[in-house]
């Protein structure tokens, strides 16, 4: 199984899912910090963090994944590689699962350079404009635990994208779907049937570790899980790709 | 000896066309199998079937003594194919290209520059793949379905894009890998006169079906000539053929004869005719080629028409 993980990233050099993956904790990083610059007054470190989570949970993390999962696949449908991938010794269920394992990687990388990326926006803007200091405690290790739990959130979403995404040639179908989903969440954020959209769990699993946060952690896992093993089964009896 | 590929009754269906319909194919190891058909013939379907790419709807598969789909595993170590156009990804190189099957095959590092050598992309190994020329992504893609030395090549199309040098290299290569290394090699090709000189084995699809397979010479005719004479006298000359027990028919002046492609079977026909007083003109002499007997099975393959006899 690390064999086929490894051969997946070899697939990803120059390819534009590592650049997404610098560009989007970089756009949350900077629209934090154009956000303290213009702000009316000296800031707390809780609210900077607050707002910087809130923007990459509720909007940039699930149209982030939903152009990542489009990418990881098109490089297997651009070239019309499964011809040549399904003729290989390797096992459907393996082949798909190391594709799940390269998703989920770089959702964590995801998530740790936004993690850098705002304490970096943080700290380094008293340098450019001293009178916008953040105040308070930086707060490293809710935040680390809040970003966490929200990669556990996203699990379902992010199963469902890379099922969509490998399962139709065209990148339309999985982009719809991510773009209804994202826009969904923001919607139906005050209804309690809210809390079982996967585009929603990952906001709530920032939650944790209170009530709302459980149940989006321990959702997400369950739901990922669920939502991985339909996707192996669906591919396991679809014939072309 | 056991056959590389054999199939019974291969149907499959797609909605409510029957696009491949109970076909019998038996490909004898070592030999190079020429498979032909016209666009749309099915010829695609049935490589996307035993490469395990698409079900059958009915019918048995076995290669290399396992059946397919069940045994897909232990068929795919064994089996290297190129289906349809090449699938390469066209961001990395070709070194890398090459590195991605060889770790999901298990084979060392140093197998990638024996392929890149075979492929003749040593120089060109470092540079991206969407750089390539045609040719080269076919050569890559060759060379990669070579890795791990597989016992059976299933290549759907692999001149398409060649230039007569690609095409004749790619011949020269996959001979020597028959003769040098035993390899079978089941090819679909609409290059009729590569296969010709290419092939030990063909078989003919079209609309579904497999109209005639067998030894190339056999299917060819079974090692006969066509000999075309011209006369004075042609209905004395068919009659005189005929009671000598040759095949023989008349086309207006012309009398068309079957022999035996032996030395001295054209020299006894002339001696006959001239011996009983017939002026000969002209007599002309030919082997049937693959392309007489393509276009005779596929132009004449009509439903509302019987199928022609064949020597398969």
């Amino acid at each position: 199984m690390l064999t086929l993980i490894r051969t997946e990233f070899v697939k990803l050099r120059r390819s534009l899912a590592l650049s997404l993956c610098l560009a989007a904790p970089a756009c949350v990083a900077g629209f934090a910090a154009l956000a303290l610059a213009t702000a009316a007054s000296d800031k707390r470190w809780e609210r900077f963090l607050d707002e910087g989570l809130a923007m990459w949970s509720f909007f940039m993390l699930p149209m982030t994944v939903t152009a990542l999962t489009v990418l990881l696949a098109q490089i297997e449908h651009g070239p019309r590689m499964w011809n040549h991938l399904l003729v290989l010794p390797v096992s459907r269920a393996r082949l798909f699962l190391a594709k799940i394992a390269v998703a989920l990687a770089l959702l964590l990388l995801l998530q740790l350079l936004v993690y850098a990326g705002l304490y970096a926006a943080g700290f380094a803007m008293p340098a450019v404009l001293p009178d916008r200091q953040l105040t308070g405690d930086p707060q490293f290790r809710d935040m680390a635990v809040g970003l966490a739990a929200m990669a556990v959130g996203a699990l379902p979403m992010l199963v469902l994208q890379l099922w969509a995404a490998l399962r139709f040639r065209s990148f339309v179908p999985p982009l719809v779907i991510g773009i209804l989903g994202t826009f969904a969440a923001l919607v139906i954020t005050a209804s309690n049937a809210s809390v079982y959209l996967p585009w929603l769990l990952p906001v709530y699993a920032t939650m944790w570790p209170k009530l709302a946060g459980l149940w989006g952690v321990w959702l997400g896992v369950a739901g990922g899980v669920l939502a991985a093993l339909a996707m192996l089964t669906d591919f396991h009896r679809r014939e072309a790709f | 000896m056991q056959a590389a590929i054999t199939t019974t009754r291969l149907c499959r269906r797609f909605g409510g066309v029957e696009a491949v319909r109970r076909v019998d194919l038996i490909v004898p190891r070592g030999c190079i199998y020429g498979f032909l058909g016209p666009n749309g013939a099915g010829k695609t379907t049935t490589i996307r079937m035993l490469t395990g790419l698409l079900r059958p709807s009915a019918g048995a598969i076995t290669m290399l003594g396992r059946a397919m789909p069940a045994d897909r595993l232990a068929i795919a170590r064994q089996l290297g194919a190129l289906v349809e156009t090449p699938s390469l990804y066209d961001h990395l190189t070709g070194r890398e290209n090459l590195d991605i099957t060889r770790r999901l095959l298990g084979l060392e590092a140093t197998s990638i520059d024996a392929a890149l050598e075979l492929a003749e992309l040593r120089q060109a190994g470092d540079l991206r793949v969407g750089t390539y020329s045609l040719g080269m992504r076919q050569r890559l893609a060759l060379g990669r379905a070579l890795l791990g030395s597989p016992r059976l090549l299933v290549l759907d199309e692999p001149g398409n894009g060649l230039d007569p040098d690609g095409i004749r290299d790619l011949r020269i290569m996959l001979q020597r890998l028959a003769a040098d290394a035993g390899l079978t090699i089941f090819v679909s090709s609409h290059q009729l006169a590569e296969v010709q000189q290419m092939a030990t084995h063909v078989g003919v699809m079209a609309r579904g079906e497999l109209l005639a397979q067998g030894r190339l010479a056999d299917v060819l005719g079974g090692g006969r000539s066509r000999v075309e004479i011209t006369t004075d006298r042609p209905r004395e000359a068919q009659a005189l053929l005929a009671a000598a027990r040759h095949r023989v028919r008349r086309e207006g002046d012309l009398v068309i004869a079957d022999v035996p492609a032996r030395g001295d079977a054209v020299a006894d026909i002339i001696a006959a005719l001239t011996r009983a007083g017939m002026r000969l003109s002209e007599v002309r002499c030919s082997a049937p080629t693959l392309e007489d007997l393509y276009l005779d099975l596929t132009r004449s393959r009509d439903p509302r028409g019987p199928a022609p006899a064949l020597a398969a």
